[in-house]
C-alpha cells in the first residue's frame, strides 16, 4: 500500500521550526515564492506563508503547486491563536471543528478526525489581531483562507487545523515572542505526531483510490493511445487487477503493437470473465 | 459507531433530540444552522466518510411523502415513500445511496409528527383506494431503530387505517419493536436477501444471510406479514446453484402462508450515478464486473437479466403462487 502524504501550511518560522525538525525535512533550493520544506521521502512538506488570510491561501495553492502527490495528501493548517474566555490556557491544543469568518455568516464544519485525542473548539478569523478576549472561541488570521482555498482542491476529509491558545485574557498578545511560541509547539509535539499518523492513514485511502494501474505509464510510453483510449485503458487495467489480481498482463499482450489490438485484447478478456464468488 | 453528533440549531430542544442525545451521553455536539451546512457539500468522499459517520438531527421541512417510481408496488394501486433518514449503517456495494450523495453521514429527521400529518393526509384522500407506503427508500427502515425509535412511533399509527399497507424494508437482525408488539396486519417486513457466499462479498457491515433468515423465521412464527426481496439479483459462477440453493433455505425455514410479496429487481444503477460510485468504490469485484448502459441505466446484458429473472421466477413458482411475484424495479 502506499504511504500517505502530509502538507502543512503554517504562518510563522517558529511555528514551524519544531516540526521541520521533529520531521526531518529540509528547505527546497531555489527561488521559492514561499519557504518549502520536505523530508527525503517527500511525503511531507511545510510551508511558511506569512501572516494573514492571504498569505495562508496563496502559500497553500503554492504548495498545491509543487507537492506531486497534493491532491491526495492530508493538509493541515497548525498555528497559534488567541482565545477568548473560558475556552482553555495558554498552551492547549486544539482541534477546529467549526470555522468562521468575523467578514460574513459563512460556515465550514472541518472533518472530525476519528480517534483524535484533542478538545474541539470553534475558531473565527480576523484580519487583524485581536486583543478582545471576551468571545467564547479561538481567533486567528489565516484558518479561513486556507481551509477555504484548499477545500476547492481536495476532498474535505483530508483537511483539518490545528491550533495552539497563545494568547488570552490573562497574558495577551503583546507577550508572545519568537521564543516562546517554539516551546508552546515544542510541548505539544507529541500531539502532532498523532494527528499526523492518523492524516497519513487517511492520505493512504485516498491514493489508493486514485492510483493509477503499475502498466498504465508504461505502456502509453511507449505506444500512442489517444485522449479516449487512454481513459478507456485507464479502466480496463482497474478492472483486470480486480479480477486478475496473480495474473500478470504483460507477458499476454507483449507482441501486440498497437492501441487498439490492446484494447481489444482486455476488453474480450474481462467481458468473458466470470465472476467467483464462492 | 457514531464519529459526531450534529443538531440543526431549530431543533436543539425537540424531546426526540433530547431522547437520542441521552444514547450518546460522550460526545458533545455541535450546533448548525442546516443539515446542508455539513451533509453533501462539493469535495466530499463517501468512503472515507462511511468509515467514520457523524449522525446529523436535522427536521424536514417539505415533501415529506412521495410518489414512488413507475413500476415500483407490491400489488395496490398508490404507491408512496417517505424517509425519515437519509443513507444506512450498512456499506452494500450496489446500494444507489454511494452515488446519490456524496456524503455518508446518516441525516435523521426528526420531525415524524410532520410525516404523520401528510401520510394521514395521503390515505384519507385515497381512502377508498388501497396504498403502500415504503419507508426503507433512502435508509434501512430498522437498522437505526434503537437510536431513532421510527418502528414505535409509526406503526400505532398505520395500524389505525387498514387501507394503507406500510413496508419496512431492512436488512436488520434488530427487530426487538417487533418482537414486542402484536403482528400488524398492514405492515410488511421485507427482507432484501441474496446467496450467502454473494453476500459476504457486497453487503459489508450487514447482518449474514442465515442471521436473516432466522429472524424472518421468528416474525413469521409472530405473525408478522414478510416480504422477500431478491434485489438486486446478483450473476457470477454457479448463480444458478446458489439462487437454488438460497430460495431452498428460505422457504425450508418460512412457513410459505405468512409470505406476502416476493420481488426480484435486477442489478440496476443510475447512468449518472455509476460513474461516481465506481470512483468511490474502484476495487469492487461487483462493480467492475462486465457492464453495460442500457437506457438511463447501468447493469448487465439484456440476456443475463432476462436469464436470472426467468430462472429465479421458475424456481420460486414452486414455493409460491405468482400471485404474489412483484417488481420493484423502478425506472430511472
Amino acid at each position: 500500500m502506499s504511504n500517505g502524504c502530509i502538507c502543512w501550511v503554517i504562518a510563522l518560522p517558529s511555528e514551524a521550526k519544531t516540526l521541520i525538525e521533529e520531521f526531518k525535512m529540509f528547505p527546497i533550493q531555489g527561488d521559492t515564492l514561499f519557504p518549502v520544506y520536505k523530508n527525503k521521502n517527500e511525503d511531507e512538506w511545510l510551508v511558511i506563508t506569512g501572516v494573514g488570510q492571504l498569505n495562508a491561501a496563496s502559500g497553500a495553492s503554492y504548495l498545491y503547486s509543487l507537492c506531486p502527490q497534493a491532491r491526495t495528501s492530508f493538509w493541515i493548517n497548525f498555528g497559534i491563536a488567541g482565545a477568548g474566555k473560558k475556552v482553555g490556557n495558554i498552551g492547549d491544543i486544539f482541534f477546529i471543528n467549526e470555522l468562521r469568518n468575523y467578514d460574513h455568516d459563512k460556515v465550514h464544519y472541518p472533518f472530525i478526525l476519528p480517534q483524535l485525542k484533542i478538545k474541539n473548539a470553534m475558531l473565527k478569523t480576523y484580519d487583524k489581531p485581536q486583543n478582545n478576549y471576551q468571545n467564547s472561541f479561538l481567533f486567528d488570521m489565516e484558518s479561513w483562507g486556507f481551509y477555504n482555498i484548499v477545500q476547492r482542491k481536495i476532498t474535505r476529509e483530508l483537511i483539518t487545523i490545528i491550533k495552539i491558545i497563545s494568547d488570552n485574557s490573562i497574558e495577551t498578545i503583546s507577550s508572545i515572542s519568537k521564543d516562546f511560541v517554539k516551546k508552546l509547539v515544542k510541548e505539544k509535539v507529541e500531539y502532532l505526531v498523532s494527528l499526523r499518523d492518523i492524516g497519513n492513514s487517511l492520505s493512504r485511502i485516498e491514493m489508493e483510490r486514485k492510483k493509477e494501474p503499475y502498466i498504465f505509464f508504461d505502456l502509453t510510453k511507449n505506444i500512442h493511445f489517444t485522449f479516449s483510449q487512454r481513459e478507456q485503458l485507464k479502466k480496463f487495467l482497474i478492472r483486470w487487477d480486480v479480477h486478475f489480481p496473480k495474473r500478470p498482463l504483460f507477458p499476454e499482450i507483449k507482441d501486440l503493437k498497437d492501441a487498439k489490438s490492446i484494447l481489444g485484447y482486455l476488453e474480450s478478456s474481462l467481458d468473458s470473465h466470470v465472476l467467483k464468488w464462492e | 459507531m457514531i464519529n459526531q453528533i450534529y443538531i440543526e440549531n431549530e431543533i436543539k430542544d425537540h424531546p426526540r433530540v433530547q431522547s437520542i442525545l441521552k444514547k450518546f451521553k460522550r460526545k458533545n455536539p455541535i450546533f448548525i444552522d442546516k443539515y446542508a451546512s455539513v451533509f453533501n457539500k462539493k469535495n466530499q468522499n463517501f468512503r472515507i466518510q462511511k468509515k467514520y459517520p457523524s449522525l446529523i438531527l436535522s427536521q424536514k421541512k417539505t415533501s415529506y411523502v412521495l410518489k414512488t417510481p413507475a413500476d415500483f408496488g407490491i400489488g395496490n394501486s398508490h404507491n408512496f415513500y417517505f424517509s425519515h433518514m437519509y443513507n444506512c449503517l450498512y456499506d452494500c456495494e450496489y446500494c444507489f445511496l454511494q452515488g446519490m450523495y456524496s456524503s455518508a453521514d446518516y441525516v435523521l429527521f426528526v420531525n415524524f409528527e410532520d410525516f404523520e400529518e401528510e401520510i394521514k393526509e395521503k390515505i384519507s384522500f385515497l381512502k377508498n383506494d388501497k396504498v403502500t407506503f415504503f419507508s426503507g427508500y433512502d435508509c434501512d427502515s430498522l437498522a437505526f431503530e434503537k437510536v431513532s425509535g421510527f418502528v414505535k412511533y409509526f406503526l400505532p399509527i398505520f395500524k389505525k387505517f387498514p387501507n394503507a399497507d406500510i413496508e419496512l424494508r431492512t436488512k436488520s437482525t434488530q427487530v426487538d419493536p417487533l418482537f414486542s408488539m402484536e403482528p400488524i396486519s398492514n405492515c410488511v417486513v421485507a427482507f432484501s436477501l441474496m446467496p450467502t457466499e454473494i453476500a459476504k462479498k457486497v453487503d459489508h457491515k450487514a447482518p449474514s444471510i442465515e442471521k436473516r433468515i432466522n429472524t424472518i423465521s421468528e416474525l413469521a412464527s409472530m405473525g408478522w406479514k414478510i416480504g422477500l426481496r431478491f434485489d438486486p439479483l446478483i450473476h457470477g459462477e454457479n448463480w444458478k446453484i446458489l439462487y437454488s440453493n438460497l430460495f431452498e433455505n428460505v422457504f425450508k425455514k418460512i412457513d410459505k402462508k405468512v409470505i406476502h410479496s416476493i420481488t426480484l429487481g435486477p442489478l440496476r444503477f443510475p447512468k449518472n450515478m455509476f460513474k461516481k460510485i465506481i470512483s468511490m468504490n474502484p476495487k469492487s469485484k461487483l462493480l467492475s464486473d462486465t457492464l453495460v448502459l442500457r437506457g438511463n441505466k447501468i447493469s448487465y446484458s439484456n440476456g443475463i437479466e432476462q436469464e436470472m429473472q426467468s430462472f429465479c421466477t421458475g424456481l420460486l413458482k414452486d414455493y409460491s403462487p405468482e400471485t404474489l411475484f412483484f417488481s420493484c424495479k423502478g425506472n430511472f
